[in-house]
């Protein structure tokens, strides 16, 4: 692949179990935390449903930035109207007062969207640490059709071949060990 | 319009002809309007752009180059830079002689307005009087002498000394072989130049001065002195008539002194004064005066003076009333028209006719008869004013509204004199023709073969202001200059003596044709001028000195005496004259000579009438493009003329107008009178004689210049020569389709009002009753919103449909004031034209027989404006006064708001119309007002420039704004003061006052846009209510 | 039809949105064959055409701005016509997109899977289109950036009163927002064309990936503001039209002003967007071949649609002409009665013979599954809703309250210029969107595979079960 430094991987270590079909990750989900594995991650073309309960990650944050920019953009939105219209520089237009609050409230509504959804976005990336280019790709069937599940290497008290043990326990169709 | 380089080469200046470069891109371009080059590109210039597109893309577009101006050093005395100086002139576009103020900037006129004082015009000024202000900065003016070859036509520059060497030989050959010199010019209103001319004449024997009007009031002056035994053109006091009966005659159109007549007539029109006017229009097509008529009495222009006949049977013999019932030659040549047999022949309602003479009777004394000189055919258009003049005394009118005492001298032309001298020029026996301010190689009809006798006169020489088709028949062309160019003074009636003077130098090597007779009088050197010295200008004040001056009786010394004239510039003695009061006996005899009546016309035949428009006149002006863009006040065409036909005749012949077709397009049909015949669009004239095609005049010249080459067809060809006299009237024709269509510029799309709120009318007895009646109010109408307070002033306008004629005098003032854009046939076409104001004609009542309303549309600057609320840029917004703002840098074209005006006051600037390319051109423009570019929309800002100079004016005085210190153009221009404008919160002022009137309404109130301008209803002087 | 456009069903008998023959691998090589292999001639065709289009457009551009708008066949009273009309229409068009993607998804229609990301590229795209009407049809496109409130020196703003201006937030927003959304959609499939491609492609891949790895804790994260993003767009969808519509509804002309249009421009948008998705489907899954994906099925569902939302337009014309008559407005009452017979009468009748009366053959299941005649539909559709929008601005325009104004309106062939320019200019776009993105969102396909596998009981035995075994 083209060797740019910002795609050069950063290593990571552990052991990475693959699954052919979302029902068996799941299964191997479900008992991995019950054999006492931390920070287990599971690397899936799709968001397999349950996966996130199953090795107990929390729910996400994201919604509530959307709500919270959201109001905040639709506030400054009126606020910008009202203040360029009536006090930085009030003109008498076709009649109508200052404030004309009917005719302010389409662009109030269109700032609190466009400030949300372009928040949204951003909060997904900060959520995620993207960009980030040097995450190593443990196996280049992950974005396809192979299903993996991952236990970093943690601490003192980390026994690689439980780990390994475990994971051949279930249906993994192959169970590798990921040294940087 | 046919691109300049369509037309035959004809040339003005040297380098011209030689086609030197910078000519040659003049000539490519379109005179005033870049229509031409914002047609289609070529196929090649397209491709071309292909390219260019996608270089465009990367490249984004540049801004124009920055230019270097120079500040205005050393100012000549008089002129401060930034403020206009005044000159007191007349107007010499026609001869009615109006009063002019000329308005200078930087020492150039850029406006000409009615001087207050001039008894004539009394302040107004119309459309064709300001217009002939473009006509000195018009490009094809001649630079200066040329002679001309005449075989060809072609013209060669030449210089004075040639030229007054060849004319003076040629004058002396004539003079030492005693052979016929003859001066050929239109009215001279000018006691001075009259005077010149006549001591010019004088030292060759049997020297001739032969006056001659295009469009001729001879028959009046014919019949006045049958009638009087005194040849004169009397002067008509519409102010004084309770009744005016018009037979073909057009006095608020053009008419002899149009601006006068719309004064007086209009003094009488306001029902608030308590008394109105009623007039009733006696004629075939629907004249300006007919759509101000209270009645019109559609009648064939040979039936013109049977019916005259008929009025006076029934005051002579029917029932024996006026004072010639005892007249044994009167009753003998009324009898033969009693209304009986007259009124069938003539189509009229029974009754009709009975009618008419009761109600002249009962106005008797305050009457006033005024038949149209060219009205009936030529055999009939000294009998029909001698029968009006049998009407006015039998009414007793003579001497009141028929004032000879003060008669006018603002049409001394004579058909029988000019064909005599064509007769004459014919057989050899005129040596040399001197022609000044006419045209007659143009007016006269082809039949009569000016063209053919000018080549068996041996010297032709021509004073004018360009090449014209007179011109190219002569030897030598010695260029005049424009009246704001020189010196003279004129005298349209007696007691009224007003000066014309310069107001800028002479722009080109050109020279008054005054100064030329004195140049040739003195090269000649043998008459009373051979020893005068000096220009005309000494000629002039030594003239006054020696007779004005002692007449005057004034205290001063006579260089103050002339200068006070000058700033004056009129001097007015006896007043307004209130009339001789002493009426002329009539002459029974002159009904002897009346011609037997006519015999009915076989049943389907068309007469023609040829008709003065207002735009055009008799051509004169035809290279002046404000004139040509100016819809017809009736028709609302342009840029050419066509042959109108009545409704009814319309389907017969199955013709189309434009306005039929969504294609826009007419048909173009032939009209043939048997001598000549021409090819003309068609328009449907409702209210026109189902048995008329009318014809306007003053199109189709040749030799006018770029702009007025080729535009529409001449209708003086189709004019006939009989019996001593030109016909324009009652010409028997034929008209066959072509087949062929073509396109007509109109500006209205649209003829009636739909039943619209736009226009309210009443009749007089109904106002009487109620002085709201015709009013559809909403009353109160709810808004969302409390309105904006205007303390200070808030400037407002009423405009009475009452007094508004519809002549147009405020569009030209505007197209002045405001430098308005010529936009060219082509774009008018496509809705383009650019006018602020504009005056909608709407019809109502049957296509046959309709009544007219003139209504001035313009920006109404409403309260709640429609077109500000959707401007995204605040481009155009209200301002603390309550004018609508268009601020025309901030504008980026979205045209939202001229979508939303209800009105479509607003003009949108399509292309670069700013970027005049005739460098003389840009003389014209107003610097208080700014041009526009391409993109920004425009519109009517109430002269907020007049504004702010008033405001300024004020403030230096350090006095507060009085009512009437801010007059806008059009206001100012308005012969009959139907605009008022001014202060809505000054409860003294004229505006505020006017807006109380019960008449008061605004248009499309129901939208609530609470314009600023209060329209008053239209008041008809008829009992019955409208339907 | 092939085989494989016969719809199959599961046990319960629900059509499956796609055959569960199919393995997750082959979903990522198909729908990336586009991108991988060179383009067939057919592309070029198309994207050469449209190309030159575009020029012509980009000539007609600067030639107008020379010399200035009045190129075009505007006059006085017709200030616009052609220029908002496609403003309008492009607009319109790209909302289908956003519907699609947003609206179904929020309703958990899974069909949508297969047409969302070409249909929110085709949204992306007719919105870049419309955005350029309301630069170009401007007197002075130079100075068009002042319709944005940004501080100057002349300390002026804009006036928010004015729906151009609301234009002007809403369309930017809606530009904004669809692509934030759509980016969002692209990210996994990015990642997945990442790891099959190696070169220069893998590197930019790579980038557009964000270096995304698929990870649960990401997912988590993703699935919940894919999902948030589909709730803002779907008021704004509908905002947007509706703002648009106000354009005309806000002003005073007899013809515009009417409280009906932001319903009425709504449905009108979407089911122009509908029948422009279906006529660019039935190429793509053509040329791409795609109808593994691209099912009958899911054109069928479409084409339900265009019959619904053709209906209520049709409803929306029948209630705005029997207002304007029970109104006893006689300018309203003009206006309608010189629509329908007035100089301008064949464009109010094709809009209404194209939109309301061609639809109606989708109430036959025959017709609704027909490539040829949906094709057919779609374009008459979509001329149909052209000459609505111009049926509403130019004859109200030509003949309003004072009747000395009317006029009539004759296009340029500038006009023509810039409407052909414009569908090159969208059909630009679209092509080297299918040249160089997934036409299909992968991630959510395997999704829906993964559970019609299920329903037709097709689980695979997996190679862990014969270790075991």
């Amino acid at each position: 692949m083209l060797e740019l430094p910002f795609l050069r991987p950063k290593p990571m270590r552990g052991i990475l179990a693959l699954y052919d079909n979302p029902d068996e990750i799941l299964t191997a989900a479900a008992l991995v935390t019950e054999h006492g594995f931390r920070n287990v991650d599971a690397y899936t073309p799709y968001p397999v449903h349950g996966l996130s309960e199953a090795l107990g990650i929390r729910k996400s944050w994201v919604p509530y930035v959307t709500l919270v920019m959201g109001l905040t953009g639709a506030a400054l939105g009126l606020t910008f109207e009202i203040w360029t219209s009536a006090i930085d520089w009030p003109i008498n237009v076709g009649g109508k007062p200052m404030v004309s609050l009917p005719a302010f409230i389409p662009i109030t509504f269109e700032s609190g969207v466009l400030i949300g959804g372009t928040m949204t976005l951003a909060a997904l990336l900060v959520a995620c640490g993207l960009p980030n280019w040097q995450a190593p790709i443990l196996d280049r069937d992950l974005t396809n059709d192979r299903f993996g599940l991952f236990i970093p290497e943690t601490g003192p008290a980390w026994n690689e071949d439980r780990a390994i043990q475990f994971l051949r326990s279930t249906r993994a169709v192959d169970v590798r060990v990921i040294r940087g | 319009m046919p691109r300049v380089t369509d037309r035959p080469k004809h040339w003005t200046t040297l380098p011209d002809r030689e086609g030197s470069p910078e000519v040659e891109a003049l000539r490519q371009r379109e005179f005033l309007t870049p229509s031409e080059e914002t047609e289609h590109p070529s196929r090649r210039e397209f491709l071309k752009l292909v390219g260019a597109g996608a270089a465009f893309l990367a490249a984004g577009c540049a801004r124009k180059p920055v230019e270097k101006i120079l500040p205005y050093v050393k100012a000549p005395e008089e002129v401060s830079p930034g403020n206009a100086v005044w000159y007191a002139s007349t107007c010499e576009e026609c001869p009615a002689a109006c009063g002019v103020l000329i308005k200078t900037r930087e020492g150039r006129p850029i406006k000409l307005e009615g001087n207050a004082d001039h008894p004539v015009s009394r302040g107004g000024l119309c459309a064709r009087g300001q217009a002939s202000l473009l006509n000195l900065y018009d490009p094809d003016r001649l630079r200066g002498p040329v002679t001309v070859d005449r075989a060809s036509g072609k013209a060669q520059a030449s210089t004075w000394g040639t030229v007054d060497q060849r004319a003076s030989a040629a004058l002396k050959g004539a003079r030492d072989r005693a052979g016929k010199v003859v001066l050929l010019t239109g009215t001279l209103t000018s006691p001075t130049t009259q005077a010149l001319a006549t001591q010019f004449l004088a030292e060759y024997p049997g020297a001739e001065h032969v006056i001659y009007d295009a469009i001729s009031s001879d028959a009046i002056a014919k019949a006045q002195e049958l009638s009087y035994g005194d040849r004169c053109v009397p002067r008509y006091r519409l102010e004084k008539a309770d009744v005016l009966v018009t037979f073909g005659a057009d006095p608020l159109g053009t008419f002899l002194s149009p601006v006068e007549f719309a004064r007086d007539f209009s003094k009488r029109r306001r029902p608030e004064s308590g008394s109105m006017s009623r007039v009733i229009a006696v004629e075939p097509t629907l004249s300006l005066t007919g759509t101000n008529a209270d009645q019109r009495i559609i009648a064939r222009p040979d039936h013109l003076f049977p019916i005259a006949m008929a009025v006076a049977h029934e005051l002579l013999v029917r029932s024996p009333r006026a004072p010639q019932a005892g007249d044994a030659i009167a009753l003998g040549a009324v009898r033969p028209y009693p209304a009986a047999t007259v009124e069938p022949e003539a189509g009229l309602e029974p009754g009709t006719i009975a009618a008419l003479a009761d109600e002249l009777w009962q106005a008797r004394g305050k009457s006033l008869v005024l038949a149209g000189p060219q009205a009936a055919p030529a055999a009939h258009a000294v009998a029909l004013q001698v029968a009006a003049n049998l009407l006015n005394s039998a009414l007793g009118n003579e001497g009141v509204t028929v004032d000879a005492a003060a008669r006018s001298f603002q049409a001394a032309g004579s058909d029988e004199a000019m064909l005599a001298l064509v007769e004459r020029m014919r057989a050899g026996e005129v040596a040399a023709l001197l022609v000044h301010g006419a045209n007659p190689a143009y007016t006269l009809p082809a039949a009569v073969g000016f063209a053919e006798a000018t080549k068996r006169v041996p010297f032709v020489a021509c004073f004018s202001d360009r090449v014209d088709e007179t011109g190219r028949l002569a030897d030598l062309v010695a260029p005049t200059t424009h009246y704001l160019e020189s010196w003279n003074d004129h005298a349209p009636r007696p007691g009224v003596l007003s000066l014309t003077q310069p107001a800028i130098a002479p722009l080109y090597d050109v020279r008054s044709v005054q100064d030329t007779l004195l140049a040739w009088a003195r090269l000649t050197g043998k008459g009373p001028l051979a020893a005068t010295a000096g220009a005309y200008h000494e000629y002039l004040r030594e003239r006054w000195r020696a007779q004005v001056y002692p007449a005057a009786d004034a205290a001063a010394p006579f260089d103050l005496f002339w200068e006070g004239a000058l700033r004056t510039g009129v001097l007015a003695r006896g007043g307004d004259g209130a009339g001789s009061g002493s009426p002329r006996a009539f002459r029974g005899a002159s009904l002897a000579s009346l011609p037997a009546p006519g015999k009915r016309p076989d049943e389907g035949s068309l007469s023609l009438v040829l008709y003065a428009p207002v735009s055009m006149y008799d051509g004169r002006s035809a290279n002046n493009a404000w004139l040509q863009e100016l819809p017809d006040p009736v028709s609302k065409a342009c840029w050419e003329n066509f042959a109108a036909l009545s409704p009814k005749r319309a389907k017969s012949l199955n013709v189309k107008e434009s306005t039929d077709s969504p294609t826009m397009r007419c048909d173009i049909v032939t009209v043939d009178v048997g001598h000549a015949r021409l090819d003309l669009p068609v328009v449907v004239q409702p209210g026109l004689h189902d048995d008329v095609v009318a014809v306007a005049l003053g199109y189709g010249r040749v030799a006018a210049g770029r702009v007025g080459n080729k535009l529409g067809q001449n209708g003086f060809a189709l004019a006939e020569a009989t019996g001593g006299r030109v016909g324009m009237s009652g010409i028997p024709a034929r008209i066959t389709r072509t087949g062929r269509t073509g396109q007509l510029a109109s500006v209205q799309g649209h003829q009636y009002t739909e039943h619209r709120p736009i226009i309210f009318e009443t009749t007089y007895g109904e106002y009487q009753r109620d002085p709201q009646s015709g009013i559809e109010s909403h009353g109160h109408l709810p808004s969302m919103w409390s309105r904006h307070k205007y303390p200070g002033h808030k400037w407002g306008m009423t405009i009475d449909l009452n007094a508004c004629i519809g002549c147009a005098a405020c569009m030209i003032a505007c197209q002045s004031e405001n430098n308005i854009p010529v936009v060219g046939k082509s774009l008018v076409l496509r809705g383009r034209e650019m006018a602020w104001i504009r005056i909608d004609r709407y019809y109502s009542g049957e296509p046959e027989a309709p009544e007219v309303v003139h209504q001035a549309m313009l920006c109404q600057h409403c309260e709640n404006a429609p077109c500000e609320t959707v401007c995204p840029v605040l481009a155009t917004v209200h301002s603390s006064e309550g004018l609508n703002l268009q601020v025309y840098n901030r504008c980026v074209g979205t045209r939202y708001c001229s979508n939303n005006c209800p009105y479509k006051v607003r003009r949108f600037n399509w292309f670069d119309y700013s970027d005049v390319k005739e460098k003389s051109l840009r003389l014209v423009l107003n610097p208080d007002v700014t041009v526009r570019t391409k993109g920004v929309m425009e519109k009517c800002t109430f002269c907020v420039q007049r504004i702010r100079d008033g405001k300024e004016r004020a403030k230096a005085l350090g006095v507060p704004v009085k009512d009437g210190d801010i007059v806008t153009a059009c206001q100012q221009s308005c012969p009959t003061e139907a605009i008022v404008f001014g202060d809505m919160n000054d409860p003294k002022s004229k505006v505020a006052a006017m807006m109380k009137e019960a008449r008061g309404y605004h248009v499309l109130e129901e939208l609530n846009t609470l314009p600023s301008i209060t329209y008053q209803t239209k008041v008809r002087n008829r009992e019955e209510i409208p339907a | 039809m092939s085989a494989n456009e016969t719809a199959l069903v599961n046990v319960t008998g629900e059509p499956l949105l796609i055959n569960p023959n199919k393995t997750f691998a082959d979903v990522n090589a198909e729908v990336a064959a586009p991108i991988e292999r060179k383009p067939g001639r057919l592309w070029w065709i198309f994207f050469t055409i449209s190309v030159l289009l575009t020029l012509q457009f980009a000539a007609e551009i600067t030639y107008q701005i020379i010399k200035g708008v009045g190129i075009w066949g505007l006059n006085h009273p017709v200030g616009w016509a052609v220029d908002i009309t496609s403003f309008v229409f492009w607009i319109g068009i790209g909302h289908a997109g956003t519907l699609i993607s947003a609206i179904l998804h929020l309703f958990r229609q899974r069909w949508r899977t297969a047409i969302n990301r070409s249909a929110e590229a085709m949204t992306i795209f007719a919105v870049m289109t419309a955005g350029l009407f309301p630069l170009i049809h401007t007197g002075r496109p130079w100075f068009a950036y002042w319709l944005v409130p940004y501080p100057n020196w002349r300390y002026l703003w804009v006036n928010f009163r004015s729906p151009l201006v609301w234009d002007v937030f809403a369309v930017s927003t809606y530009m904004t927002i669809s692509i934030c959304f759509w980016y969002t959609g692209l990210i996994p499939d990015f990642a997945s064309l990442r790891d099959r491609s190696t070169g220069w492609r893998r590197g930019i891949y790579g980038v557009l990936s964000l270096g995304w790895r698929g990870s649960e804790r990401h997912w988590q994260h993703y699935e919940r503001a894919y999902m948030m993003l589909a709730g803002l767009s779907t008021p704004l969808v509908l905002s947007v039209h509706s703002i648009v519509s106000f354009d005309f509804a806000t002003s005073i002309l007899p013809g515009w002003h009417t409280t009906i249009f932001p319903p009425y421009f709504v449905a009108g948008a979407i089911f122009s967007g509908f029948a422009m998705v279906v006529t660019l489907l039935v190429i793509l899954r053509k040329v791409f071949k795609m109808e593994e994906y691209i099912t009958m099925h899911h054109l069928e569902n479409m084409n339900k649609i265009i019959l619904v939302t053709g209906m209520m337009v049709g409803y929306a014309y029948a209630t705005e002409f029997f207002i304007a008559l029970y109104s006893g407005n006689p300018f309203e009452r003009f206006v309608f009665l010189n629509r329908a017979g007035g100089p301008f009468a064949w464009s109010y009748w094709i809009m209404v013979s194209c939109n309301v009366i061609s639809p109606q053959v989708f109430w036959f299941k025959r017709f609704r599954r027909s490539l040829v005649v949906m094709f057919i539909v779609s374009l008459l559709v979509n001329v149909g809703m052209w000459f609505e929008r111009f049926t509403i601005i130019v004859t109200s325009l030509h003949r309003d309250f004072l009747p000395t104004n009317w006029s009539y309106y004759k296009p340029t062939i500038f006009d023509f210029s810039v409407i052909i320019g414009s569908f090159g200019f969208f059909f630009m776009w679209f092509l080297l969107f299918c040249r160089f993105f997934p036409t299909i969102s992968m991630a959510e396909v395997k999704q829906v595979l993964w559970n019609s596998k299920k329903a037709a009981g097709k689980v695979p035995a997996t190679k862990a079960e014969k270790i075991h075994a």
